[in-house]
């Protein structure tokens, strides 16, 4: 990595930091998912910020943003765009929806039909749209960021494992500390602020950084580390259904995207306890029998003890 | 049960050839290497039998353990010892797991897996532990006894429940609440509930938060029947009651079982699985221990295995070393070596690099185009010995440049073996001792198997145990070299070789200074040659070497005639007593034959009493001299007979081509051999008295330098003194060619052939029989070897006087002779003595070691030692002690430091680790290490410098960078204020 890399990337977090105050920790795995060419799952109760701070990423780095709430009479079109009969020259044209930005805020996800969210989920993994036998692609940098309400059930349609799968990491948020919330309620305007930010990262930058990202050393006993916690989830009492080989490349992916993020251009061991949890949590299956409804605290406890078991190569 | 190894077949072969090569030649090199190999095959059956057999293990039989599948067996390793046992391999049929190695204080648990094949209780008997440590010449093997556990029935897939079993149903239907899909019933919600289980269509109806419940559909009981009967059956029906058990329990049923030993009640649950299990694996035979044994391959080595890159290494490394000892070949040509040297060198570049050269096709055709070069052109010219050597060292050749895969490797190995070998028995240098030493230690290495292994013994552990071996390995090697039996014959090698001779052929290097007859000027040119001569040791009264005051004299042969510059023998016969009765010269020669065996008695012998010896190794000679230090009355010589003539000058039978090493005894009178015949001063008057030319000449010179004596005596001695007060010493080639008149009259200048020859003539002018005597005149004392070191340009000549009633005198009449040695300066010269020191020894207890040397070591060897014995005998143990505690002290300390920094930079981290864990900072095994220097600073600021360490460890072990030196400065500061805060602490 260049030095010059290492400072946007420092520059980066500190920008979006400035805004979304007191949470260095999830700013860095946001940007780990912008160069890991991966999308963001946030769970976390209203009002936390999620908007706020993808707002601040796409100003951030000069990227277009759009911001779409989902609710249950959402239709795909609303999403992707539609044709529209034009009758000054009757022909129909085709008018591009949200999606065709680099980052979509898909604001809670599990609040519209299942229709809708494949159809946000297939344009996330193909990385094109297909409309009225049109194929458009989406733009080069593209990241979406989704939220759900982990509290709110009711008239939701959960995401299905296979969805949740191509989600790079699931987050949770959390409440700010009363210090930094204190320092939130005396800055004024933060979301103003957000969207004045100058951006400090070109998305050709993002791309290039997003190319260094497979280029990240990771040493021959971190790897077997990763295999280790891996083959824990797979052989754990408490998880029905393990991480799949897909969530342990994405673990090596995150691991070395999030080195990147401390201008490294290694891998080291704290880097893949600290992505772990958001890769792992959502891709496996735990036991319902044992573990009630309630999932995302649940899952995380369980990786966060399997980590705790596998010992780090030193 | 103990096997021998492929390569222990190996060593047993080696052993074989090196003890034919050495009882056919007597080189005592062949008897080293087959010492060495001899221990390191007692070494090895011992160590290993010990090494497996004193390991003690205890064992964890899993709970749960089924018939014929597959668990994993707890093991734990301990030894009681101080000794450690090495490289176990532990094996059964379905798994190996290797250990490095188990300490006394380190015991080692192992998993390995097993598989039990009887129901019930179970002896496994294949669980074996194997090692090949410590040299892979012996497999031991040990069968694991008594390791006995419960393994359940067999249990198999029950896809519904046609089974042939009696099991009985009650088919009470009981409806349960529970996770089913039947509706149940529909109840009021109970807050505090899920909030999600609230059936929302129905309270919208009602208004009231409704809960719908399912119903759990449930067939309750089951009873299974086991009837007992003693066949085949019985097995079948016990797996099949426990897999239904299973089935059923997996189900939430509950189930009774009866048998005929007793009933289990209902139950449900694992717990009660598992009771219904033991009861079902002790039924019938499961009560009595049955062997579980599988048929294991014997052929399989399991413990030898080899790691590549070690053996990369060390063949490389030995391939360097046996390039070094062919130097030591005199019959191979100097500029092939060199060429080799730069094959060799390439060779191992161009595998570094990893670059083949030759194809296949290319080198097969080379090896026959060779092969016909050796056996039609090299064979027939240089012999067999030379040409086997050609061609073992063209396949070496082929091989280092070819070598790629772990077969060649060993090959390689093999290779340098036998060139080795035809070194050992092609050469007796000093400065085999080395290389030996070297090439023991990388076989050495070799045969300690190193292994890939994840896990290494700690480098203490590995230390002690290969300086042990090593020392044991010497001990032995040395007793057996010692109490080999030797053959007497082929007795010429260490003949050769007592003589100092550095080769073993009768090549360069003798010297051939000394003639039958002497020309004046002659020793002028033999004395610019520094070559050496010989080696004399005198001993006093008790047999230990000393130093004789001033220089050596040794005498080589007398002569008796001069005539036109040149000295000769006239053909003298004469008498001589010999046991006890007259005989007469043959030949002009005297005649003795030994006495006992090698033993030589002169005539002229008074008593024994008195007698000093006197050592001689003397160089390659053309001549058949005996040299003697002045008088001798016997000689011990390992000839058949000896001669001597009547100038009293002693020959061996033939020339001393091969040199010599002999001994004389000697009293303090001079004494001629044949004195005792009446006859004998009338013949030395007729023999000793004959004169050049111009008679008057020379008596008036005579005169004039004896003036106003009258003794004859005085009067020799005042023309001696003369001699050396008045005239020159040169051995400038102008005065090489004079004549005895010119030295005389005009020049007076002139070599030791000069002084000598003109004081005989002068003697003889005055009726004084007188002879001229040519040997040596050393000073060249050498304190490390203590003896003499006499070199061809200590060559000498003097002169011997006969008095009437005396005998004969010995006068030097030379001034003065150069040193041709005073250039070199101390340090050298030093060195230069301590080494032809070694060098004689070597000769002396080694090379020329025989049975007859053994016998005289053993006899005289007595009990109790001498009190200088026994001071040197407290010496050297305080010393060893000493080295020993100092080793320990190293080994407390600064082992770590020392010797794992610099194979793995990152040791630091560990040695930081280890250091706070001692003092109660442990990391726990899923803490990175960031996270520890974390927790640890947070608890004491003081050790803020342990984060700065592990970044430095983070860029080493996972960036694979390596540290600069300023860097690395910092890192051994810190480790530093860590180790003083550390100790603060504890204060």
């Amino acid at each position: 990595m260049r030095d010059e890399q290492i400072n946007k990337i420092k520059l980066l977090s500190d920008t979006i930091s400035r805004v979304f105050i007191g949470k260095s920790e999830i700013v860095r795995l946001v940007i780990a998912t912008l160069i890991g060419k991966g999308h963001l799952l946030i769970e976390d109760v209203p009002g936390i910020g999620k908007t706020l701070l993808g707002i601040a990423l796409a100003k951030s780095i000069d990227a277009s943003f759009k911001r779409i709430q989902f609710t249950n009479d959402l239709l795909p079109s609303d999403i992707l765009g539609s044709s529209i009969f034009k009758s000054s020259d009757s022909s129909f044209e085709f008018r591009r929806g949200p999606i065709f930005s680099n980052i979509v805020l898909a604001d809670e996800i599990n609040r519209t039909t299942p229709k809708t969210q494949s159809a946000l989920l297939e344009a996330m993994n193909d990385g094109r749209v297909t409309i009225d036998g049109n194929t458009l692609p989406l733009p080069e940098l593209f990241m979406v960021i989704a939220t759900q309400n982990p509290v709110e059930y009711h008239g939701t349609y959960p995401l299905p494992e296979a969805q949740l799968d191509r989600f790079f990491l699931r987050l949770k948020i959390g409440y700010p500390l009363p210090e930094h919330e204190k320092k939130i309620i005396h800055e004024k305007d933060l979301y103003d602020r957000a969207h004045k930010i100058d951006s400090v990262l070109s998305t050709k930058e993002v791309e290039e950084l997003q190319k260094t990202v497979p280029e990240i050393r990771i040493d021959e006993s971190l790897v077997d580390y990763i295999l280790k916690i891996v083959n824990a989830t797979r052989n754990s009492k408490s998880v029905k259904l393990g991480v799949s080989p897909r969530g342990t490349l994405l673990l090596v992916r995150a691991a070395q995207a999030y080195a990147v993020t401390f201008g490294r251009d290694y891998v080291v061991p704290d880097d893949i306890k600290a992505v772990v949890v958001p890769v792992l949590s959502h891709r496996i299956v735990i036991d319902s029998n044992l573990y009630g409804f309630s999932r995302i605290n649940e899952s995380d406890g369980i990786i966060n003890e399997l980590v705790k078991k596998v010992p780090v190569p030193v | 049960m103990i096997k021998i190894t492929r390569l222990g077949k190996g060593f047993c072969v080696a052993a074989f050839f090196s003890l034919f090569g050495a009882a056919t030649s007597g080189n005592n090199i062949l008897y080293i290497i087959f010492s060495i190999i001899i221990s390191l095959i007692v070494i090895a059956f011992f160590v290993g039998i010990r090494n497996i057999n004193k390991l003690k293990f205890s064992y964890a039989f899993p709970e749960q353990v089924f018939k014929n599948t597959p668990f994993k067996l707890k093991l734990l390793f301990s030894i009681k010892d101080i000794f450690p046992a090495a490289q176990i391999t532990v094996s059964t049929p379905q798994d190996t797991v290797s250990i490095s190695c188990i300490c006394r204080r380190n015991s080692k648990w192992t998993e390995i897996k097993c598989v039990s094949k009887n129901r019930g209780l179970n002896e496994l008997k294949d669980v074996v532990i194997a090692s090949c440590f410590p040299f892979g010449i012996f497999e031991v093997r040990r069968t694991l006894d008594g390791i006995v556990g419960t393994a359940f029935p067999e249990i198999f897939e029950i896809y519904g429940t046609g089974s042939s079993l009696a099991f009985k149903g009650e088919s009470r239907q009981q409806t349960k609440r529970g996770a089913g899909d039947e509706f149940f019933s529909i109840r009021e919600y109970i807050p505090g509930e899920d909030i999600r289980l609230i059936n929302w269509k129905l309270t919208a109806k009602t208004g009231i938060p409704l809960v719908k419940e399912y119903a759990q559909s449930v067939n309750s009981r089951v009873i299974i029947t086991v009837t007992f009967a003693e066949n085949g059956e019985s097995e079948r029906k016990i797996n099949e009651a426990a897999s239904l058990s299973k089935f059923f329990i997996d189900s939430g049923i509950e189930v009774k079982l009866i048998t005929d030993e007793g009933d289990i009640d209902f139950g449900k649950g694992l717990l009660h699985l598992d009771s219904i299990l033991h009861k079902l694996a002790s039924l019938g035979s499961g009560k009595k221990i049955t062997a579980s044994f599988h048929s294991v391959s014997k052929n399989a080595e399991v413990a030898d295995k080899y790691s590549t890159k070690h053996l990369l290494w060390i063949s490389r490394l030995a391939a360097l070393i046996v390039y070094a000892s062919l130097f030591l070949l005199e019959d191979l040509s100097r500029s092939f070596i060199y060429i080799f040297g730069v094959v060799l060198l390439f060779g191992i570049f161009f595998d570094y690099k990893n670059i083949r050269i030759f194809n296949k096709l290319f080198s097969e055709i080379i090896s026959g185009l060779f092969l016909l070069f050796i056996i039609f052109i090299d064979f027939p010219s240089t012999g067999i010995l030379l040409a086997t050597t050609h061609l073992v060292l063209f396949i070496f050749f082929m091989l280092i440049l070819n070598y790629k895969s772990e077969s060649s490797y060993k090959q390689l190995l093999l290779i340098n073996f036998m060139i080795f070998f035809l070194v050992s028995g092609q050469t007796i240098n000093l400065w085999y001792f080395p290389v030996l030493v070297f090439f023991v230690a990388v076989i050495f290495c070799w045969l300690f198997q190193w292994k890939d292994e994840s896990e290494l013994a700690p480098a203490t552990v590995w230390t002690g145990i290969t300086a042990f071996l090593f020392f044991i390995t010497v001990c032995i090697s040395i007793a057996v070299f010692i109490i080999m039996p030797r053959r007497d014959n082929p007795r010429m090698q260490a003949v050769m070789s007592a003589a100092g001779f550095n080769r073993m052929r009768r090549l360069s290097n003798s010297f051939s200074g000394l003639t039958e007859n002497v020309r004046l000027g002659y020793y002028g040119s033999i004395r610019k040659n520094a070559g050496r001569a010989m080696r004399v040791t005198v001993f006093d009264g008790n047999g230990n070497p000393y130093k004789p005051s001033g220089e050596i004299r040794v005498r080589g042969s007398a002569f008796n005639y001069f005539a036109e510059g040149e000295w000769s023998k006239t053909p003298i016969d004469f008498e001589y007593d010999f046991e006890g009765s007259k005989k007469s010269a043959l030949n002009s020669r005297g005649w003795i034959k030994a006495e006992k065996k090698h033993y030589f008695i002169f005539p002229g012998l008074d008593s024994l009493a008195q007698l000093s010896a006197t050592e001689f190794y003397v160089y390659p000679v053309a001549s058949a001299l005996l040299f003697t230090t002045g008088n001798i009355y016997a000689a011990a010589a390992s000839v058949e007979a000896l001669s001597f003539d009547f100038t009293d000058t002693v020959y061996f039978p033939a020339p001393n081509i091969s040199g010599a090493k002999y001994k004389i005894y000697s009293g303090s009178r001079y004494a001629s051999f044949n004195k005792n015949i009446p006859v004998y001063e009338s013949a030395v008057e007729s023999y000793y008295l004959n004169m050049p030319e111009k008679n008057e000449f020379y008596l008036r010179i005579a005169e004039q330098y004896s003036s106003g004596k009258k003794l004859p005596v005085e009067k020799a001695k005042a023309i001696e003194n003369y001699f050396r007060d008045n005239y020159f010493y040169s051995l400038s080639e102008n005065f090489g060619s004079q004549t005895l008149h010119e030295f005389l009259s005009d020049t007076q200048t002139g070599n030791c052939e000069y002084f000598a020859t003109a004081m005989c003539v002068l003697l003889r002018a005055l009726g004084i029989p007188s002879r001229l005597v040519a040997g040596f005149v050393s000073d060249g004392w050498n304190e490390y070897g203590k003896f003499y070191d006499v070199r061809q340009n200590d060559a000498h000549a003097w002169v011997e006087a006969y008095f009437s009633g005396y005998g004969w005198m010995t006068f030097d009449p030379t001034p003065y002779r150069s040193e041709f040695d005073k250039k070199k300066t101390i340090v050298l010269k030093s060195i230069g003595k301590f080494l032809n020191a070694m060098q004689i020894k070597w000769y002396r207890h080694i090379i020329g070691y025989d049975n007859y040397t053994r016998k005289n070591y053993f006899y005289g060897f007595s009990l109790l030692p001498s009190k200088k014995l026994l001071l040197k005998i407290v010496g050297w143990t305080i010393l060893v002690a000493a080295f020993a505690l100092v080793l320990l002290l190293i080994n407390r300390i600064k082992w770590r430091r020392i010797f794992s920094k610099p194979s793995k930079e990152s040791g630091f981290y560990r040695e930081v680790l280890s250091k706070l864990e001692k003092k109660g900072f442990k990391k726990e095994p899923w803490q990175t290490p960031k996270e520890f220097a974390e927790k640890v600073i947070s608890e004491n600021p003081e050790f803020a410098s342990l984060s700065l360490l592990t970044e430095y460890f983070y860029r080493i072990k996972y960036a694979g960078e390596r540290l600069n030196e300023a860097e690395t400065d910092s890192v051994n500061q810190a480790l530093e204020t860590i180790t003083r805060k550390l100790l603060k602490n504890q204060a």
